[in-house]
């Protein structure tokens, strides 16, 4: 039997009942702030808890912070690195640091081969890869570039059986590019602000699964300063 | 069947060389290599095919003529020691005279299939009446024919083109040496304008005094040879050394195949030509490189500046060989022949000429130089050589008449162009030829930095 990976967030796994495929696709939609990347650290930490290697493309915030972000839900990332089970693309510092650097506004083509260099060069039979956040790289892009662009590198990364998660932050793409995007993923995460304006409460809520089961009722989750993003189970039924 | 000359080059123009028992006149202004390639001819006959020859001259004294000889390396007194050769300088009266007998001695004596006669000029001149001459002289060829002699009669040309002007008719071949001023230099070109019984290509073919001899600088139509065949494993592909350049090409360039390389200033088609040849050097291919912009020595500083010393341990093993003296050619047939030898004699399986614009600074006219680029490509592919063909920045029309000229002679054809956009540089590539293997179409986006070239895969489609 093929093994299958988790976001690594009880609540929402629970939602999924078979788990998803490696080579499948995940777009994690929602506001700046609402925690898209808090649920990208604890998915990079169940990939590394189950041996994957993880790549992290950085695009909104050095490496260092991110390394900090993983450090503050109980990863600590340099032992990781240092066995290459997980490597840093450096898609947002004006210089290059690290030994993976793509200045963001050169060429997507550049970035689709740089990301496939380095995917070729890690060890490892699982990889996940997550692009924090993607929808940063496609800032002042055309449409048909962008679509292109997602079109040909979810194939190939399909092909190799990448497990990645992309994230997209609200309004940031256009609303029809954002829609012919969508269709690519095979799952779609959507987090959200809802409640009164005064007492927000944030929710999530699994808007596709292909291919697969699912429960696509909104769940509210809490951030928990350790853990990161918890669930909070539905007392009602 | 044929008479080998002995003289690179020469019998290839006559088909297998001359036919046995002929005479053969070569005429020539002074200064054309008349002699020389007479002695030539004796010489090799001796020594390669154990022919022994006589050497009749009536202008010059042995020792004259053995110290020219001993310059192309040609030891004539140690081949008259042998009983190989007999030099005889003496006066068209004394040949002429019936009662000596001169000639029939010597050939009995050293058993001579091979004669050269310098000169006819003279020989002729023992008589004003162009009747006498005539005879005089068709007594002669036939007299040499009698004996079996395979001989070379040399006449000078001269302004008067009446005078002797029937020794063309006598004889079996006709060559004629030329020494013709072209481009601010002159070039020496061979010519047979008659040879009885037998093809010969015709045309003026250049040619040149080397240390061994007369040789003929033509790109000869390439024969297939078959341990060419066994050298190169046709079927593996040459990785380009670009990195995406060889997802675009999937797996690289054919091999035995050349590629023209296209583009402005600045678009990276030296850059290309280079980490085409480290690439080699890391796969163990030899490589061969002709530049007329740079010399081995920028080449080596332009190179150092994406890949490490990597380069300077390639030349300095000679895996890479630099060919940077182009100008000091005067043809461009000699510049082909010479690269041609090189890739040859060093087993070469990478070849870059940066630039081909250069070929057309020494060639005579674009159709003379669309005959001998693809004898040129030809020979070096059927070597199982790759070549990347450069053509870069030129005059307008002068770059159209070469594109027009090169693009049909290649098996692939590689456009490399850049653009301004929001002030940042673009670069782009695109394929548009590649016989017998697939590419990506399309334009596709490339980088020049410092890891060199660097081809990004078009996004959509295949």
């Amino acid at each position: 039997m093929h093994k299958v990976g988790f976001l690594g967030i009880s609540g929402i796994d629970n939602t999924m009942n078979e788990g998803l495929a490696y080579g499948s696709q995940i777009m994690i939609n929602g506001d700046s702030g609402i925690g898209k990347s808090v649920l990208a650290a604890q998915f990079v930490k169940e990939g590394l808890d189950c041996q994957d290697t993880c790549i992290y493309v950085c695009c909104d915030e050095p490496p260092a912070a991110t390394r900090d972000t993983l450090r503050h839900y109980g990863l600590h990332p340099v032992p990781y690195e240092e066995r290459g089970r997980l490597v840093f693309i450096d898609a947002y510092s004006l210089e290059p640091e690290g030994k993976y650097y793509f200045p963001a506004d050169d060429p997507l083509e550049k970035f689709l081969a740089l990301e496939s260099r380095v995917i070729n060069t890690v060890n490892g039979e699982h990889i996940r890869l997550i692009a924090d956040s993607l929808s940063t790289l496609l800032i002042g892009r055309d449409s048909q570039e962008i679509l292109d662009f997602h079109r040909y590198r979810l194939k190939l990364r399909k092909k190799c059986r990448i497990l990645t998660m992309d994230l997209i932050v609200d309004e940031v793409i256009e609303d029809t590019t954002f829609q012919v995007s969508s269709h690519l993923y095979d799952v779609i995460i959507k987090l959200y602000y809802t409640g009164s304006p005064d007492r927000p409460v944030r929710a999530l809520h699994v808007g596709k699964l292909r291919s697969g089961k699912f429960d696509s009722s909104q769940l509210f989750y809490t951030i928990d300063s350790n853990i990161g993003i918890v669930v909070i189970p539905n007392l009602w039924g | 069947m044929y008479l080998n000359s002995g003289i690179a080059g020469l019998d290839e123009l006559l088909h297998g060389g001359f036919l046995p028992n002929s005479n053969i006149l070569i005429k020539g202004f002074p200064g054309t290599g008349k002699t020389t390639l007479g002695i030539e001819f004796v010489y090799q006959g001796i020594t390669r095919y154990n022919e022994p020859g006589i050497i009749i001259t009536f202008e010059q004294f042995p020792h004259q003529l053995y110290r020219d000889a001993a310059n192309y390396g040609w030891e004539l007194q140690e081949l008259e020691k042998q009983g190989l050769l007999r030099v005889v300088c003496t006066s068209p009266e004394v040949l002429l005279d019936r009662t000596s007998n001169l000639l029939d001695d010597l050939v009995r004596e050293i058993g001579a299939q091979r004669l050269v006669l310098d000169s006819l000029t003279q020989l002729g001149m023992v008589t004003g009446d162009q009747g006498d001459q005539r005879r005089l002289i068709y007594g002669i060829c036939s007299g040499f024919k009698r004996m079996g002699l395979t001989t070379m009669l040399l006449q000078e040309a001269n302004s008067a083109p009446e005078q002797m002007s029937f020794t063309e008719f006598l004889v079996d071949t006709v060559i004629h040496l030329h020494f013709i001023e072209s481009q601010g230099s002159r070039k020496r070109y061979i010519e047979i304008t008659k040879s009885r019984g037998q093809d010969f290509d015709t045309g003026k073919f250049a040619f040149k005094f080397d240390t061994n001899g007369i040789r003929m600088l033509r790109i000869a139509h390439p024969q297939v040879l078959p341990h060419y065949f066994s050298r190169f494993n046709w079927q593996q592909k040459l990785s380009s050394g670009v990195p995406g350049l060889d997802e675009i090409l999937p797996g690289g360039f054919l091999p035995g195949s050349t590629v023209l390389v296209e583009g402005d200033s600045g678009t990276g088609k030296s850059i290309l030509g280079m980490q085409y040849l480290l690439q080699g050097f890391y796969e163990g291919d030899k490589g061969l490189i002709l530049t007329t912009e740079y010399d081995a020595d920028l080449l080596h500083r332009y190179i150092s500046t994406f890949s490490s010393p990597d380069l300077a341990k390639a030349l300095l093993r000679k895996d890479i060989e630099v060919f940077d003296n182009f100008f000091s050619y005067v043809n461009v047939e000699e510049v082909m022949v010479k690269l041609v030898e090189k890739a040859e004699a060093g087993s070469i399986k990478r070849v870059v000429i940066d630039s081909v614009n250069s070929f057309a600074e020494l060639a005579e006219s674009n159709l003379v130089l669309k005959g001998h680029l693809r004898n040129f490509f030809r020979s070096l592919n059927l070597m199982g050589c790759t070549t990347l063909v450069i053509l870069g920045e030129d005059a307008e029309a002068l770059r159209s008449q070469l594109q027009g000229i090169i693009r049909p002679l290649v098996q692939g054809q590689i456009k490399l162009s850049s653009t301004l956009e929001k002030g940042k540089r673009k670069w782009l590539v695109e394929i548009t030829k590649m016989k017998g293997g697939e590419f990506a179409p399309g334009i596709h986006r490339a980088e020049i930095g410092n890891h060199g070239l660097q081809v990004f895969r078009r996004l959509g489609r295949k």
